[in-house]
């Protein structure tokens, strides 16, 4: 299978992929924002039909709009401090709604491509998908570096980060961004309706199985990696599609470990 | 910073339109153990969190000649016990190790001398033998402590502490005030949040007493007394409440 050129891609997005989803997944859950990558996810469904619709490259006006909605959202998060999940209920739905209107006004037949958009298809990975990933990877890795410190003691304590001078709103938004950024990135390959699981599973089950920080990134990278590889070479050979398969190995990880853990 | 006193002019907060705290004007001295007091709902946490900019206000807030934006790095918080979330994976060193980073700023990591820092404040709260524990597995009165501890390894001018006695054990409390007593003689400033009438003359130089408004405000023998506790609690209650140790 690694003789098909669209199999190799889809071997290094999720190799990328696995690097990732541990880190951003383990501050999403520890912010209470687990929902947030399955918001983004379906505002960015509506940025792939407005791509399509005003002709331009999907994945551009994807990146766009899940940028502009992540700004958003933090704000919502603000507003509605007490019910933070409110935001997401908002958003979420009207992603959808967003993207079925722009749908329902494209007629050019564009909802083959959509329907890509939402179960993801690793057929579809081109060679500019995986350099956009590879540069999202060396950022994430470097600004995970360089700001984790900081990161860490706003994801513990927000208060005590906001005296002790640390600019929270600046880092919170980055990190939505970053989020919106990846998720549209990763939306076409594993499916809008499951990124969240491939962003948020690997740093749940490690979550269990580590109690320092690097420990879960680390053992979250070695679950990722597992899961992504078992699930794409799965879908090859059951022709079933990507996203869920790999979600569904994750789940089987997920309660192996919770039946002996 | 050392000697500057924190000085509030016509502080008033609004929750959603109703009023939390009316026209306060104080001052806080420096190198004082100073409370906070007044029944639930008086506005304690309230006007500590205006203190600390972590709130939208009216009114004025100066740190001697300085805003709090200039002396924040100075000012450790410790805010209550269960705003947090203790099922973060962090181990009771790192904890008190974030107590650095304010000082580090953004980006630099935490050193040797960092490391020694969080070392000796685990020591000055007798919880070194905690170090490798999950917070998750302490107690409550072990967690204050480690708290505490953080916000020592700060190394501030002010510590600003919001209710640190509530929940904990006799020891953990004693070994708390303890600490902040030294740490006071060393010149070192406190705020504290507290509702525990029965042991104020104990624990504080100076105090504020709350009812949405500042009701008194000054030296505990000049303000702890059943004129102005009547004034909150009604007159009734100010011998149960205080347990009897109090001055006309």
């Amino acid at each position: 299978m690694f003789l098909y050129g669209f199999m190799q891609r889809a071997f290094q997005a999720s190799v990328l992929i696995s690097l990732i989803a541990p880190m951003l997944g383990l501050f999403l859950i520890l912010r209470r924002q687990s929902l947030m990558a399955d918001t983004l996810s379906h505002v960015s469904l509506a940025g792939v039909a407005l791509g399509l619709l005003l002709g331009y490259d999907p994945t551009w006006m994807n990146i766009l709009v899940v940028v502009v909605v992540a700004g958003i959202l933090e704000y919502l998060r603000k507003v509605y401090r007490t019910y933070s999940e409110i935001s997401i209920a908002i958003l979420m739905s009207g992603g959808m709604a967003v993207a079925l209107v722009l749908m329902g006004l494209n007629d050019s037949g564009a909802t083959v491509s959509i329907q890509q958009f939402l179960f993801g298809s690793i057929v579809t990975i081109s060679v500019q998908q995986v350099w956009m990933l590879l540069v999202l990877t060396l950022l994430i890795i470097i600004l995970y570096s360089v700001f984790r410190k900081a990161m860490y003691t706003l994801t513990f304590d927000e208060e005590t980060a906001y005296t002790a001078g640390l600019p929270i709103q600046f880092m919170s938004v980055m990190f939505n961004i970053l989020t919106g950024v990846t998720i549209a990135l990763i939306m076409p390959i594993v499916g809008a309706l499951l990124v969240s699981a491939i962003l948020i599973l690997p740093a749940a089950i490690s979550i269990r199985l580590s109690k320092s920080f690097n420990g879960v990134i680390f053992i979250g990278i070695v679950v990722a990696l597992f899961g992504m590889i078992m699930g794409l070479v799965g879908s090859y050979y059951l022709g079933t599609p990507p996203g869920a398969t790999i979600t569904l190995i994750y789940i089987a990880v997920f309660s192996v470990i919770a039946v002996f853990k | 910073m050392k000697d500057a006193m924190i000085q509030i002019n016509n502080l008033n907060v609004y929750y959603s339109n109703k009023i939390a705290l009316q026209d306060v004007n104080i001052s806080i001295p420096s190198g004082k153990i100073t409370g906070i007091i007044g029944p639930n709902g008086a506005g304690k946490s309230t006007l500590m969190k205006s203190m600390l900019g972590l709130i939208d206000y009216q009114g004025t807030v100066s740190f001697g000649r300085n805003k709090l934006e200039q002396v924040q790095k100075d000012i450790a918080y410790v805010e209550q016990r269960q705003d947090l979330d203790l099922t973060f994976p962090i181990n009771v060193f790192d904890t008190v190790l974030l107590g650095t980073y304010p000082k580090l700023g953004l980006v630099k990591r935490p050193g040797k001398k960092e490391k020694q820092l969080a070392k000796e404040a685990l020591e000055t709260v007798d919880m070194q033998e905690y170090s490798d524990h999950q917070i998750s597995e302490l107690s409550g009165g072990q967690l204050q402590r480690v708290f505490i501890a953080r916000a020592i390894a700060q190394q501030p001018e002010w510590f600003f502490l919001d209710e640190p006695f509530v929940g904990i054990d006799v020891v953990s409390e004693e070994v708390i005030i303890d600490v902040l007593k030294k740490l006071r003689d060393q010149g070192k400033s406190m705020v504290i949040v507290h509702h525990d009438l029965s042991k104020v003359t104990k624990y504080f130089d100076h105090l504020v007493m709350l009812n949405e408004e500042v009701i008194a405000d000054g030296p505990v023998d000049q303000v702890f007394t059943k004129q102005y506790l009547g004034n909150i609690y009604g007159t009734g209650f100010v011998e149960a409440l205080t347990g009897g140790v109090i001055s006309d």
